[in-house]
């Protein structure tokens, strides 16, 4: 089972690729906890691309999410022309700055890599590639 | 503006705020707008924050609500959280912060532990 989107780089896009996502994976019977978990670190992936990767919107559907279950695995690909950027390389998020007001957020790579098993980044000919994996809880 | 919360003031400065749907970058600079507009303009110290109605939270959501508790530890209040749905405390759960943050099951459990 598998389904893809393609977006241009916009905030208001964000919507429509959630709730894309929540009806494949309704009609797939993937458990929810699981879901909100794939919705979540999508979410925060796309917002970064498109708050730190492009310079202003676009009409160009430039980033694309592809996501396979098989079994109880599921990879999450997204693939865009913005900035390179280091995903691994992300500092922890400091909540002392956080409190104080000096900084703001640092949250979403960290939730990322929390509820994901695995995540890699690569980039290659002026494409980002993030790939994630998520082991789901077994349906009996 | 569209509103994302709704606020009920109770007195000796305390509200209790019910913030609506997904919080996410959309709305989330809009609502921390919203909040903090109100404890300001009604003077409120003691905030309760009730996600009985979030189904969804990303961080954008998270910063918001330490925008809330910086407001108002600043000036000498508390803030309080109630009602969240396990895909939101979960957010809670992963960052590891649930200690930053007082968390109730019940809005009367909140409200009776800020008197």
């Amino acid at each position: 089972m598998n389904m893809k989107i393609k977006i241009s780089p916009a905030i208001k896009n964000l919507n429509e690729v959630k709730s894309f996502i929540e009806e494949n994976f309704k009609s797939w019977g993937t458990p929810y906890m699981d879901m909100m978990d794939i919705i979540l670190a999508v979410d925060e992936s796309i917002t970064n691309i498109i708050t730190h990767g492009y310079d202003e919107p676009s009409d160009k559907e430039s980033i694309e999410l592809f996501i396979e279950q098989k079994g109880n695995i599921v990879t999450i690909k997204i693939t865009d022309n913005g900035k390179k950027y280091d995903f691994h390389a992300t500092p922890a998020p400091d909540i002392r700055k956080n409190l104080s007001g000096d900084k703001r957020g640092g949250f979403g790579v960290h939730l990322v890599k929390s509820v994901m098993n695995h995540v890699e980044h690569t980039w290659n000919n002026g494409k980002n590639t993030l790939i994630f994996t998520k082991i789901i809880t077994p349906v009996t | 503006m569209e509103k994302n919360v709704e606020i009920k003031l109770l007195s000796n400065h305390t509200a209790v705020a019910y913030p609506v749907g997904r919080l996410d970058v959309a709305v989330s600079a809009e609502l921390e707008d919203q909040l903090v507009k109100s404890v300001e303009e009604n003077s409120i110290d003691k905030l309760v924050l009730n996600m009985e109605n979030v189904e969804y939270m990303s961080s954008s959501g998270f910063r918001v609500a330490i925008a809330l508790l910086r407001k108002l530890t600043d000036k000498g209040g508390t803030l309080k959280i109630c009602n969240l749905k396990p895909a939101v405390k979960r957010i809670f759960d992963v960052i590891e912060l649930t200690s930053l943050f007082e968390i109730f099951d019940a809005e009367e459990e909140a409200l009776a532990s800020l008197t």
